[in-house]
């Protein structure tokens, strides 16, 4: 289908987990996919499902917490095909630690990727975006971590918070623009994602327990995501901003 | 394939505004809905436009043998049900001290007992027959954020806000196929909104009102709302259920 057609857009951390199912989804919609990471070899596979589904892209090196490199990769899209449709923030850290053990440098660690990189990423999209007629759309992908507490994750919960309340300030900004920018947040509860596997490894004891830990009892997965940021990012949500949607199996309202 | 494609939807409220075009929006999608509103004319109209995918049936979302029988209705028309959207509402501004007792009364009898008996009557048939089921119930955003002119339209919306959450746990406790989330629509370009710009002694003046209330400046139209309908009615949102979807225009995030 076409519901992104001829947008171009950025996924951040699109070499793996909700990134890479996102790029895919995407791709579906005929969206024109700018992957960014460190891992080259995995987002060529990335790319490689991009073109299965029909859709086209490139793969740039990124550091995401680097300003500098940031407007290098708004430079190299804008110079390679003329505008920014939609930015997904979507890369992201995580890790469980009890807060005794946390180091002042594993909590900043986290915040630069999750908060920071989500900051330089928005203020540097929503310019070039301001220039089409049509506007843009910036998803950031939070976590439902970011609306409640979870046991030995204050990094990654207040990380996630500042994220989802930077979006809702910084799409008042959106807003106001003559051609709109709208900022939203998708905020995912459990899902089994690269990023859980390889933090609580990939057995089918873990798997059930990501199934069981919500109400709707069933394993989400990186599309469930994806179908959520497709939505934010089309012109079908043209009149939401400043949303934190929650994907979550219900969780968050239980 | 339609995103609905081959799903029955029943739609309280049907024949206009939020409740209208998403009538209109599920048929392009594939799917065959039940338009059930009090406005027969209109009602009887808009099913004979959108033909076979269409018919009408009489509700007065007030009465519980009218649900009874609209119910019945649907399993007589298509043996099976997947989607419920409690779109019919009504809003009459009055503050704590000007609202009278029977106003309070008549606002939550049409804007809150009619979601608790769609529900209530809705899940009958949808926890017998659907596979993969959804209830969209039509908030506002003066049930997450209130509006003393409101009052008793804000509590009608936020019991409809608590009601989708708890409906969405049962259904999970239970076992049911079938999620339940709520829209949150900011002001709205609907017949009901249309109303109060007619009797407006500045119509521009009022429109501006409206709009400046929101971020993005302007009011939203009932095709963005069925828009947000449409995605939390379809099998993307698969792994989302309890959620409230403010569609707003950045109303609910300042």
């Amino acid at each position: 289908m076409q519901r992104l057609a001829g947008k171009v857009s950025i996924i951040t951390g699109g070499t793996a987990g909700i990134g890479r199912a996102t790029a895919v989804r995407f791709a579906e919609e005929a969206a024109i996919v700018v992957i960014t990471g460190r891992n080259r070899a995995e987002a060529e596979k990335t790319l490689e499902l991009v073109q299965r589904a029909g859709g086209s892209g490139c793969f740039l090196e990124q550091d995401v917490t680097a300003e500098a490199g940031w407007i290098d990769v708004m430079h190299a899209v804008v110079n390679r095909y003329g505008r920014l449709d939609v930015l997904v923030n979507n890369a992201g850290a995580f890790f469980v630690k009890p807060l005794a053990d946390t180091s002042l440098e594993d909590f900043k660690g986290l915040w630069r990727i999750n908060v920071e990189a989500v900051f330089l990423g928005t203020k540097h999209a929503m310019p070039l975006m301001a220039r089409n007629e049509s506007g843009g759309s910036i998803v950031t992908v939070a976590s439902l971590a970011g609306l409640v507490g979870l046991d030995q994750c204050s990094a990654y919960c207040s990380s996630k918070a500042a994220a989802i309340e930077f979006s809702r300030a910084a799409a008042a900004e959106g807003a106001a623009l003559a051609h709109p920018v709208r900022v939203n947040a998708v905020a995912p509860g459990p899902v089994w994602t690269d990023m859980i596997a390889r933090q609580y490894g990939d057995t089918a004891e873990m798997r059930n327990y990501f199934s069981e830990d919500q109400p709707l009892k069933i394993l989400g997965l990186p599309a469930d995501v994806a179908n959520g940021v497709l939505y934010l990012a089309s012109d079908e949500s043209r009149y939401v901003t400043g949303v934190a949607l929650t994907i979550d199996g219900g969780r968050g309202a239980d | 394939m339609g995103r609905l494609q081959d799903k029955i939807g029943l739609i309280s409220g049907g024949a206009s505004g939020i409740g209208e075009a998403s009538a209109r929006r599920f048929v392009t999608e594939g799917a065959r809905v039940v338009i059930a509103d009090i406005n027969a004319d209109k009602g009887r109209a808009l099913a004979l436009e959108l033909g076979a995918a269409a018919n009408f049936v009489h509700l007065d979302v007030t009465a519980e043998d009218s649900w009874r029988a609209a119910i019945a209705e649907v399993r007589r028309l298509h043996g099976r049900l997947d989607i419920l959207v409690n779109s019919a509402g009504i809003s009459v501004p009055a503050d704590i001290e000007t609202a009278e007792l029977a106003h309070w009364h008549h606002t939550h009898k049409i804007n809150a007992d009619s979601v608790f008996l769609g529900c209530k009557h809705g899940l009958t048939l949808l926890k017998e027959t659907t596979r993969a089921g959804a209830i969209v119930n039509l908030a506002s955003t003066l049930g997450l954020r209130p509006q003393p002119g409101f009052i008793a339209y804000d509590s009608s919306k936020a019991s409809v806000w608590a009601l989708t959450r708890a409906v969405a746990l049962h259904c999970c406790e239970k076992g049911y196929p079938i999620r339940v989330n709520s829209v949150h629509p900011g002001a709205t370009l609907t017949p009901m909104m249309q109303g109060y710009l007619d009797a407006a002694p500045d119509r521009d003046a009022m429109l501006t009102m409206f709009a400046s209330n929101h971020p993005m400046n302007r009011v939203g139209t009932p095709q963005e709302l069925a828009n947000a309908v449409l995605f939390l009615a379809s099998d993307e949102a698969s792994y989302i259920t309890g959620v409230a979807l403010p569609v707003d225009g950045g109303y609910c995030a300042k």
